[in-house]
């Protein structure tokens, strides 16, 4: 005897219900205004047909300020498992459509739950954030359901990596659970804020704009919060896409390295003529990068923030890698506060997912200022050493020129636990610059000589030629080697390969305790 | 692969973000996705053409693209003017160039236009955020 008819019926009744969210006119109207719905941003998420939704019929039940009976199709959420490239990973997509895609209390508990899912099968979670915040009718439950979104978050940190999408309004405690995971996509349509222009306005009387405080571009090149600006809902589908294709399924995992790719051996000319005479003209490090990665195509992360620090992930020769390299491009490549933060998160992110990370050093020590003393630059800068003493996984170091003082070890010297280091023949390792240096070995000397002027130029240009070099460096067997620039691809491809099945015991304890 | 700024001013100092619209933008999910900071991969063992600083995609300016004020992206000495007022430049010409913390910074032009103004000489120190040089 088959099933009974009509109980297919209310499935199938039901099912469209769940599936219309708020309704086809919304869709065109959300269409026309370039964004795309929950679940059309959910299809372009998977692998077609591979979409395996938890909790298509989930309601609220809030009986309070006219809540009783109302429909609110999945709770405003929709939650699922797909495959994306092949690998399973775990999405949810708040639907802006029905309710303003307000979180209640079972619309966290989806949220919870497929993060739970998600903990126990060691598989990445993106989430779309567009929201307009708790479910006021819902009252503490609403609250107390952000605590728990928040908790899962903490508790998936560092398991599996976690990329959350903001494409839409996110905002006060909304953009907690984002800032909470590894990476923060956000479209220019979308804008985030603890409080908004009108709060600061009655509470401080500061006029400011959405664009001045919330918007992508506001994020991405002065609050530093956000890793990535897309153009729209797609773009940002596409990010995640490729980040994922860079980052494992969980810490257990290595990331998706491509180990059948052969070795390169070949030298590349055009590495050496990237270092210009004058070593006062910097050289153009995203060029090096370019040449150092496989197919010259790299992912940079927070590329419009702190943009005298690269930070990005790529290939070399099929081996998956973060860099991170001095800038000396913008404000000559010095460390400060914010490269400080952006390259210590950096550092982190890979080595929790076991990314190899090389460091391409050309760096001439720590930005003077007040506003960096005042601003603690000491406990910002403190954040790299941590981070990179830390790390266990391979740390490769090419020196390119400029290596002062603690910058340097802040870019990992081999004291800071570099497996391998590399300098090229333009390297200048010094503890400070020969300006400096000099005025304070022979201050006596200078002062009593004739013509204390040329004496100090003399003296400067003598401890360039013996200090800023990477001979004593190599002498004393802080470096592996001194290598040209031609070779650089060719040995960090051959170090990588030799380092990546580097185990490292540390002292166990619970955590380390880094400056923040 | 296009490019597209977002800019934003904040207390009179501006500041600026990129993004790279990535080709093949689909409605299915994109298979290859290309890459997102990458231009077209350098040809291996080909000499560098550009000399670096002007022009590089590394050397984008610190203002906005509307401004056509350059300001001090670091407190240094300036150790060329390489314009002078009323002559025409070319978005990413440059400008200026700043000593500090051991380093040549070239300051390119935010736009193309006239240098209206040029308020720094040969020698002297500047404040980080000072505007520099006018371009209308």
């Amino acid at each position: 005897m088959p099933i009974p008819a009509e109980f297919m019926e209310t499935l199938s009744k039901r099912r469209a219900k769940g599936l219309a969210g708020g309704g086809a006119q919304k869709e065109v109207d959300r269409n026309k205004k370039g964004l795309l719905t929950a679940r059309q941003r959910i299809g372009a998420f998977f692998d077609p047909g591979t979409f395996m939704e938890f909790g298509l019929f989930v309601q609220h039940h809030c009986q309070d300020f006219g809540m009783s009976g109302k429909d609110i199709p999945c709770d405003g959420v929709i939650t699922g498992v797909g495959h994306v490239a092949g690998h399973p990973v775990a999405a949810f997509a708040q639907d802006f459509t029905v309710a303003g895609g307000s979180l209640g209390k079972m619309h966290a508990q989806k949220i919870v739950d497929l993060m739970d899912y998600a903990l126990k099968t060691g598989i990445p979670v993106v989430g779309v954030n567009d929201s307009g915040g708790a479910r006021i009718q819902e009252g503490i439950d609403s609250l107390s359901g952000y605590g728990a979104v928040f908790y899962g978050n903490v508790l998936l940190s560092g398991v599996v990596p976690q990329i959350a999408i903001i494409a839409g309004p996110c905002a006060g405690g909304g953009a907690y659970s984002p800032a909470l995971m590894d990476f923060l996509i956000m479209t220019k349509a979308a804008n985030m804020f603890i409080c908004g222009p009108e709060v600061i306005k009655a509470v401080t009387g500061q006029t400011v704009t959405m664009d001045e405080i919330g918007s992508a571009a506001a994020h991405a090149s002065i609050s530093g919060n956000i890793h990535f600006v897309a153009e729209d809902d797609r773009h940002a589908i596409q990010i995640s896409h490729r980040l994922l294709s860079f980052l494992p399924a969980n810490n257990l995992s290595d990331p998706p390295h491509h180990l059948n790719v052969p070795l390169d051996t070949a030298v590349d000319p055009g590495m050496d003529a990237l270092v210009p005479e004058n070593p006062k003209d910097p050289i153009d490090a995203h060029e090096v990068i370019r040449r150092l990665v496989d197919g010259g195509e790299y992912l940079e992360v927070q590329a419009d923030w702190a943009r005298n620090i690269i930070t990005c992930y790529a290939r070399v020769c099929g081996v998956v890698v973060g860099i991170v390299s001095s800038n000396p491009m913008v404000k000559a490549g010095s460390l400060d506060i914010d490269s400080s933060d952006k390259s210590a998160r950096f550092i982190r992110t890979c080595n929790v997912y076991n990314t190899p990370l090389i460091s391409l050093v050309d760096v001439p020590g720590f930005l003077p200022g007040k506003q960096q003393e005042q601003g603690g630059i000491i406990r910002h800068g403190a954040k790299m050493l941590f981070a990179w003493s830390s790390a266990t996984v391979p740390k490769i170091t090419v020196i390119m020129r400029k290596a002062y003082g603690g910058a340097y070890l802040a870019m990992c010297s081999k004291s800071m636990g570099a497996d391998l280091v590399f300098a090229w023949p333009s390297a200048e390792i010094a503890v400070m610059g020969a300006d400096g240096a000099i005025n304070i070995l022979f201050r006596e000397e200078i002062k009593k000589a004739d013509d204390p002027k040329a004496r100090a130029k003399a003296l400067a240009a003598e401890y360039r030629d013996q200090f800023a070099a990477p001979w004593q460096a190599a002498e004393n067997n802080m470096v592996t080697d001194v290598i040209e620039p031609s070779r650089t691809r060719a040995l960090v491809a051959l170090a990588l390969r030799n380092t990546l099945n580097k185990r490292e015991i540390r002292p166990g304890k619970k955590h380390g305790n880094i400056a923040l | 692969m296009s490019i597209k700024k977002l800019r934003i001013t904040v207390d009179g100092k501006a500041y600026e973000a990129t993004v790279e619209v990535l080709d093949g933008v689909a409605s299915a999910p994109a298979p290859a996705v290309a890459a997102v900071a990458a231009p077209a991969a350098p040809v291996k063992s080909a000499p560098v053409a550009a000399p670096p600083g002007a022009g590089s995609p590394a050397a984008r300016p610190a203002v906005t693209a509307g401004s056509g004020d350059i300001l001090a992206p670091l407190t240094g000495l300036i150790v060329e003017v390489k314009v002078t007022v009323g002559q025409d430049v070319k978005a990413g010409d440059p400008v200026l160039v700043l000593e500090a913390m051991k380093m040549n910074t070239v300051i390119p032009a935010p736009k193309a236009g006239k240098v209206a103004a040029i308020n720094c000489a040969k020698g002297e120190n500047v404040e980080e955020g000072k505007v520099l040089v006018s371009i209308a």
